[in-house]
Order: structure tokens, then sequence, then C-alpha cells
């Protein structure tokens, strides 16, 4: 087979087509964990993916799991290896390859995932960044307050539990979820009391995050929004896993002391 | 009463290696026998992307092939890491599915090739591990590692902290040759 390029969107990307969605979703699933490998498999097939930034994927045919002539008759691939190779090769260069950030733009920016919609309607595009605002909303009744996410299309519900002692990382600071469909995104939420407090702290921590904006998801957390919430000055960010870091403090200042 | 006690015999407990790291992956995977009910269902995922282009990989099979005769070496190829009995055994289990869900394949793969892969890349039963690093298969049935959205298999690296790549399962009936083709021609409308 010659090198075929598919310039999406040329051919009609709707209807209930089990391959286009299949490498929809996997696609999906590398582009948004910033993974440049990814497989299909069907046990009697097998397709191999790389992307690049910009959109750009490569992807092999169906390999068939043996060389079979019955396999070739119905349009497998008949590999010259085996797939037990391929995999052993596959996690080699998984191993030594990095995390690749989609951007867009010049100077580029991290792009932005839209959800798709649960039909089989083709998946959204990567898009640019939505500008970031915060949107306030009345508090329903209760203990759970929900308020829309500044990409709001995405995300249906912002639930934050400051009770539970888990979620708890400090005297103004907890971990809260954004939700969609079966999807959930951890951040951290920091409150001011506005009571007491002008919301001059806060405004001074947004902008550090803005000037580190090209540094979102990277090295310090991506700023979701930031604004009035209830009574306080309000300020949300991804929430990133730093146990790791915290033990190594915790090493050396034990070795210091 | 009697009471039979039976006493430790380390030669006996010792895992047997009389298959090669080469012999092991040069050994194809078995063709499967399909069920008279199969399961239908389209991918719904919310985490769907669409690529801006999609281009063929022609190379993966030079790739892989060059890299097995020139990265790979002979040291780690001649390794003793498995055992034919269970190989055979691997095999068997495969043999013995009738597949008719998505689960099905799931469990084949985990009988048969992401078996072989971690025997030839992890050292459970004392096998030497290969010269360079190989991230595990990990399946993540109750979505784990921290990903966005759920794909059935993740590759972690060595540390078991970082994802390395996904990997998704589906069936053959679904995901078939002419379909992927079809995406990679443009001519899946």
């Amino acid at each position: 087979m010659k090198d075929a390029t598919n310039e999406a969107g040329t051919a009609s990307q709707d209807g209930n087509h089990a391959g286009r969605l299949a490498v929809e979703q996997v696609y999906g699933y590398m582009v948004r964990n910033h993974k440049e490998l990814g497989i299909i498999t069907t046990f009697l097939g097998w397709v191999f993916l790389r992307r690049e930034n910009g959109g750009r994927l490569f992807m092999t045919r169906m390999f068939a799991c043996a060389n079979l002539p019955r396999l070739r008759r119905i349009g497998y691939s008949l590999p010259t290896f085996t797939i037990s190779m391929a995999l052993y090769f596959f996690s080699s260069i998984a191993e030594a390859t990095p995390d690749l950030y989609e951007t867009v733009g010049n100077p580029p920016q991290l792009a932005h995932f839209p959800m798709a919609g649960v039909t089989t309607a083709a998946a959204p595009w990567i898009q640019p960044p939505l500008p970031r605002e915060f949107h306030h909303e009345s508090l329903p009744e209760g203990y759970q307050y929900p308020l829309p996410y500044p990409d709001v299309q995405n995300w249906g519900a912002f639930l934050m539990e400051p009770w539970g002692k888990a979620d708890q990382l400090g005297p103004k600071t907890w971990v809260a979820s954004l939700h969609a469909g079966g999807a959930r995104k951890r951040v951290v939420v920091k409150l001011w009391d506005s009571w007491r407090m002008d919301p001059a702290n806060r405004d001074k921590e947004v902008e550090i995050y803005k000037r580190l904006e090209s540094l979102w998801g990277v090295d310090v957390p991506s700023l979701f929004a930031f604004g009035a919430f209830c009574f306080s000055h309000a300020l949300v960010v991804d929430y990133i896993d730093v146990l790791l870091l915290a033990y190594v403090a915790d090493v050396g200042s034990s070795l210091v002391g | 009463m009697n009471v039979h006690f039976r006493q430790w015999n380390p030669a006996a407990s010792r895992p047997v290696f009389d298959l090669s790291r080469q012999d092991l992956l040069l050994y194809e995977l078995q063709d499967i026998r399909l069920g008279q009910q199969l399961t239908q269902g389209s991918t719904h995922s919310r985490f769907r992307m669409r690529p801006n282009t999609i281009r063929h990989w022609t190379n993966f099979p030079e790739d892989v092939m060059l890299y097995w005769s020139d990265q790979v070496p002979d040291y780690d190829k001649d390794a003793m890491v498995h055992s034919l009995e269970l190989l055979d055994d691997s095999f068997s289990r495969v043999d013995a599915f009738v597949f008719s869900t998505e689960q099905d394949i799931k469990n084949a793969l985990q009988a048969g090739p992401f078996s072989f892969h971690r025997a030839a890349t992890r050292s459970d039963r004392g096998q030497p591990l290969p010269q360079d690093a190989h991230s595990e298969i990990q399946w993540l049935d109750s979505g784990a590692m921290g990903l966005e959205g759920l794909p059935d298999y993740c590759f972690k690296d060595v540390s078991g902290q970082r994802v390395t790549a996904v990997m998704d399962a589906k069936t053959p009936w679904l995901g078939t040759p002419d379909q992927i083709d079809a995406v990679l021609n443009g001519t899946e409308g």
C-alpha cells in the first residue's frame, strides 16, 4: 500500500463507522494525556499509532495476529514480524518517549480539547485555549457547591466538599472536582474570606499564574478560574500530585536537620 | 486420622526456563473462534478527538526489524525467560475461548500476548531482564494512573509512575481491517 495521507475533513466524518470511532477514541486518549504512542487491538488485528504536535497522527494498517492466508483474504496486512516482537519494540520506544504536549499558535499555547458528544458524530478538532474567566452562580441548598467551569460546555458540575478531611489542603485550600458525564478532573480551590480580606492577595496570585502561562500543565498547575465565590475570593487551579516532591523535601530537611 | 505432610523441595519448586526470549517472541499468536451471538455497540467516548491529518506509518515493520536486529543484543535474545509448558498453557487457554464479547478479547489478550510480553520484559520468576528498559502493560479496568478517559490498557514505565502509551481493545467483528483502511484513506464516510 502506498503512503496515504488523509487530510481529515475531506471525507464525511459522520455516521456509525466503528473504525473511525476507534481511532478517534484512542487518539483522544493520546492527545489529552500527552502520549505520543497508542495501540488499537482486536487480538486478531493490531494497529500501531504515533502522534506529532499539530494534530498529526501516523498509524499502521491493521496487522494480522499471525501469517495466515485466511486473515489475508479478509483484508488483514500480514506482518513481517510477530506481534510479540512488535510489542517488545513498542514497549522499548514507549519507555524512551517523553510526554508530548499539543500546542497551537505562535507563540505556542497549550491546546484545548473539547469533549465529544455521546453520539457517533465526528469528534471535535483540537482548539486554541479558551479565554479564562470566572462565572459565579447562586448556590443551591446543601453543602455541595456546583458552579460552571469556564469551559462551560465541557464540564457539567463543580463539586466541592470542604468538610472532608482528605480534601483539606490547608486553612484556605481544598481539593474539588469538575464533572462531565463519567469524566472527573481534580482541581485545587483556594478561598479568601471576603468579609475580612480584600481581593489583593488573590489577584497577586492570579498575576503570578498568568505570567507563568507558558508553563501551565508542565511545571506549574493550570489556572482554571478566579473571581467571587459566595462570600469568598476564589482561585481554581489544576490538581498536581506532589507526593514525591514532598517526600524528597522531607528527606532533604531531615538530612539537614 | 492420617495426615500426610509434604516437605519443601527446592529443586522441585525451581522455575523451569527452557524458552529463550527470541523463541518466545517469535511465536505467532493464534487464530480465534467467534461465537454465534456477537455483541454490537459503537464507541461513544466523550474523550474522542479528531486529528488534523492522518498518515500511514509505513516504516513501522522496518523499525521493528531494525530494532530486533541492531539493538537487541544476542545476550538478550538467548536469555532463557519462559517455559514451553507455560507457553502451551497460554495457547490452550486462548484456544478454549469462544469470542463473543469485548471482555473475551481482553481475557485472551491477558492470557496470550500480554503474558508473553511480561515474561520477556519483567523478572517475575527470576528470569534475566533485558538490557534496555521496557514499559509494562497494565490493565486499567478500574481506571487508574490519573488518565483522562478510560483506555483499556496503558504502558507504564519501569518506575511505575508514568504512563508512556495507551491501548484500547475492540472486537474483531466491529474493528475490521477494511474499517482501518478506510480511515487511513479518508473514505470512511
